[in-house]
């Protein structure tokens, strides 16, 4: 292989990478938006979670630091939880009569 | 005949299925007379410390002795005598006794649920004084001091109209309601678990809850109010907390207050 061609495919790979990261990142921010959306639905019926909170700050900060692999683990966690707690009011609205002492 | 009889009873299904504070409250008290029948109702004001003997021995210790909240009363004595700018004072808004914790929270047709923490606001707004936040130390002495000369009042709120029992119904559904990703409502420990320990702390009935605030906590090393604990409560099961005085604690704060309808204040008392 010439040095020409090693130069052509280091720059290929580079490139592919780049975009690699680059789609990464673009995922991690609509996950981001996704968990951020599921969280306030779920925060205004008075059921979010702590964790759900601490998820998303932690993404969104890994997100701005170009950590886009771990940030969409983490939106992806702050999305379940927030799943998790809708699916919690949701249950909710109707099961606490069933405590009332009668 | 048979049909009068039919309709006694769809009616008095009907009012079991919507029972009023009332109902709510008798089935309160008998709950937990059934699970501690040691225990008179009113012993539960002192919360765990009636239900486990030697941590009692250690708190009346305490109590005994010169109690943490003992320089908050009187800085909250000083506040009230102090008086306003404008040459009011509080006494002029409560009536010139500060011994009127029993009657709070109480409803009011444009505020809703009023505690008396958003009544010491109103009454320094009314004064042109500014609002204090709710964790101020002022307003944790002015509170502290008014449950103090409340001492031995019996609770005594009131749920006056349909827009009241909603907000009483808003706090009895959140009381119940599991929340947080531990999956715990108020009930869940204060209710159906109440005298089992939780690790090394035993838990207190949520009979009483109410009589005995703003409490010094060894936890927190101050004198604190009601709210706070819901608010630590919350995170305690990892729900995202409210706001102090936030709608949804004044409506529970009313609900639970609700339920010790006729038990005697000792607040400020010490907590862990």
């Amino acid at each position: 292989m010439t040095p020409k061609l090693v130069g052509l495919a280091i720059l290929g790979c580079a490139l592919t990478n780049v975009n690699v990261f680059a789609d990464e990142c673009d995922d991690a921010e609509a996950l981001i938006e996704k968990a951020q959306s599921a969280y306030e639905t779920v925060d205004a019926k008075g059921f979010a979670w702590v964790p759900t909170e601490t998820y998303l700050a932690d993404a969104k900060t890994e997100n701005s630091a170009g950590a886009c692999a771990e940030a969409i683990v983490r939106a992806q966690r702050a999305l379940d939880t927030a799943n998790a707690a809708m699916r919690q009011a949701e249950v909710e609205a109707a099961a606490w009569q069933s405590r009332v002492p009668e | 005949m048979k049909h009068s009889l039919t309709l006694t009873l769809l009616v008095s299904l009907s009012l079991s299925a919507v029972a009023g504070p009332e109902e709510d409250r008798a089935a309160f008290v008998q709950f937990f007379e059934k699970r501690f029948p040691g225990l008179a109702v009113e012993d539960h004001i002192d919360g765990a410390y009636a239900l486990d003997e030697d941590k009692r021995k250690q708190w009346e210790a305490l109590e005994a002795g010169f109690p943490p909240y003992e320089d908050t009363v009187f800085d909250g004595e000083a506040l009230w005598d102090e008086g306003f700018a404008n040459g009011g004072s509080y006494a002029d808004c409560f009536g010139g006794s500060p011994a009127v914790k029993q009657k709070y929270p109480l409803w009011d047709a444009l505020q809703g649920v009023v505690t008396l923490e958003v009544a010491i606001n109103n009454c320094r707004q009314a004064n042109g004084e500014a609002a204090l936040d709710y964790l101020d130390y002022d307003m944790v002495a002015l509170s502290a001091y008014v449950a103090f000369e409340s001492r031995d009042e019996l609770i005594n709120v009131d749920v006056p109209d349909a827009n009241a029992l909603a907000a009483y119904e808003e706090g009895k559904a959140f009381y119940y309601q599991r929340r947080g990703q531990l999956n715990f409502a108020c009930s869940s420990c204060h209710l159906e678990m109440a005298g089992n320990k939780l690790r090394s702390e035993r838990l207190s009935a949520a009979l009483g809850h109410v009589t005995h605030w703003p409490s010094y906590r060894a936890k927190w090393d101050e004198v604190g109010p009601l709210h706070k604990r819901f608010m630590e409560c919350n995170d305690q099961v990892k729900a995202k907390a409210f706001e102090l005085q936030s709608q949804e604690y004044r409506n529970l704060e009313y609900f639970l207050t609700y339920m010790s309808n006729g038990l005697p204040l000792n607040g400020p008392t010490t907590r862990k």
